[in-house]
C-alpha cells in the first residue's frame, strides 16, 4: 500500500528522496520503495524517517 | 618447473590482492574499505545469495549428470567448477542490480563501472590471446585457459547490467526534479 502522507510530508519539507535518504542514513531506492508501498520498514527506520520530517509514528505509518 | 608455477601463480594472487584494495580504496566515498549497505539492501542481498547460491547447485548436478552420467565431456573439471562459480554469482549479482542492492551506500557507480569494464576487456583480451595460441582447447575439451573469457564475459555483463539500472535511475532522478 503506497504512504502517501509520507510522500507528502517529504514534499510539504521541499525535499528530494535522495535528500531524505540522505538524512535519513539510507539510499534513495528504499525511500522510493517505501513511499511506492514495495517495502515495509523496520520500526527503526519508520522513527528516523519520522525524526527527519518532523512527524510522529501515527502520522505517517499507522493506518 | 613445478616450483616457477607456484611462485608464479602466488605472484598473480598476490597481485589480484593488492589490485582489488586498490579498487575497494578508490571506489568509495569515505575512503574506508567497508560497504555500508541499508535494511532493505541487505534483505535484497540475501535473496540474491540465496538465488546464486541454488544456481550452483543446479550447475552442479546438471554438471555432474553430463560428465559422469552421460559422458559429455567438454570442459576440463576446474574450468567447469570456475564457470560455475562465475554463472552463480552473475546471478546473485544481478539480482542484487536489479533490486538496487548491489551497489553500497558510500561507492561511487561510476568507478565501480569503469573498473568492471576495464576487468572484462582485461580478461577478454586475455582470452583472445589464449585462442591465438590455440590453448583454449587441450585434447577436444576446454582447457583452464577457458578462465580468463569466462571472468571477461561476466564482468562484461554486470558492468552492461549495471550501466543500464544507473541509466534509468538517472533519469528517475531527473523526473523526479
Amino acid at each position: 500500500m503506497k504512504n502517501l502522507r509520507m510522500k507528502a510530508a517529504r514534499a510539504a519539507l521541499d525535499l528530494s528522496q535522495q535528500q531524505l535518504a540522505d538524512l535519513v542514513g539510507v539510499s534513495r531506492q528504499t525511500i522510493n520503495a517505501i513511499e511506492k508501498g514495495d517495502y515495509n520498514p523496520t520500526i527503526r527506520l519508520c522513527i528516523a524517517i519520522c525524526r527527519a520530517l518532523n512527524r510522529t509514528l501515527d502520522d505517517l505509518f499507522w493506518e | 618447473m613445478r616450483q616457477a608455477y607456484i611462485w608464479g601463480a602466488a605472484a598473480g594472487a598476490a597481485f589480484g590482492v593488492v589490485l582489488l584494495a586498490i579498487i575497494l580504496f578508490v571506489t568509495k566515498n569515505d575512503g574506508s574499505l567497508k560497504c555500508r549497505y541499508d535494511e532493505r539492501q541487505e534483505l535484497f542481498r540475501g535473496r540474491g545469495y540465496k538465488a546464486g547460491f541454488f544456481t550452483f547447485l543446479c550447475y552442479c548436478i546438471l554438471y555432474g549428470i553430463l560428465h559422469d552420467v552421460m559422458e559429455i565431456r567438454v570442459i576440463s573439471a576446474s574450468a567447469a567448477m570456475f564457470a560455475g562459480i562465475c554463472l552463480s554469482v552473475s546471478v546473485y549479482a544481478c539480482y542484487c542490480i536489479r533490486h538496487d542492492a548491489y551497489l553500497a551506500l558510500n561507492e561511487k557507480p561510476v568507478r565501480i563501472m569503469v573498473s568492471f569494464f576495464l576487468v572484462a576487456l582485461m580478461n577478454l583480451g586475455i582470452g583472445v590471446y589464449h585462442l591465438a595460441q590455440g590453448s583454449l582447447v587441450e585434447d577436444g575439451v576446454l582447457s583452464i585457459s577457458v578462465l580468463n573469457p569466462i571472468c571477461g564475459l561476466m564482468m562484461g555483463v554486470l558492468a552492461a547490467a549495471m550501466l543500464f539500472r544507473y541509466r534509468s535511475e538517472r533519469r528517475h532522478l531527473e523526473e523526479d526534479e
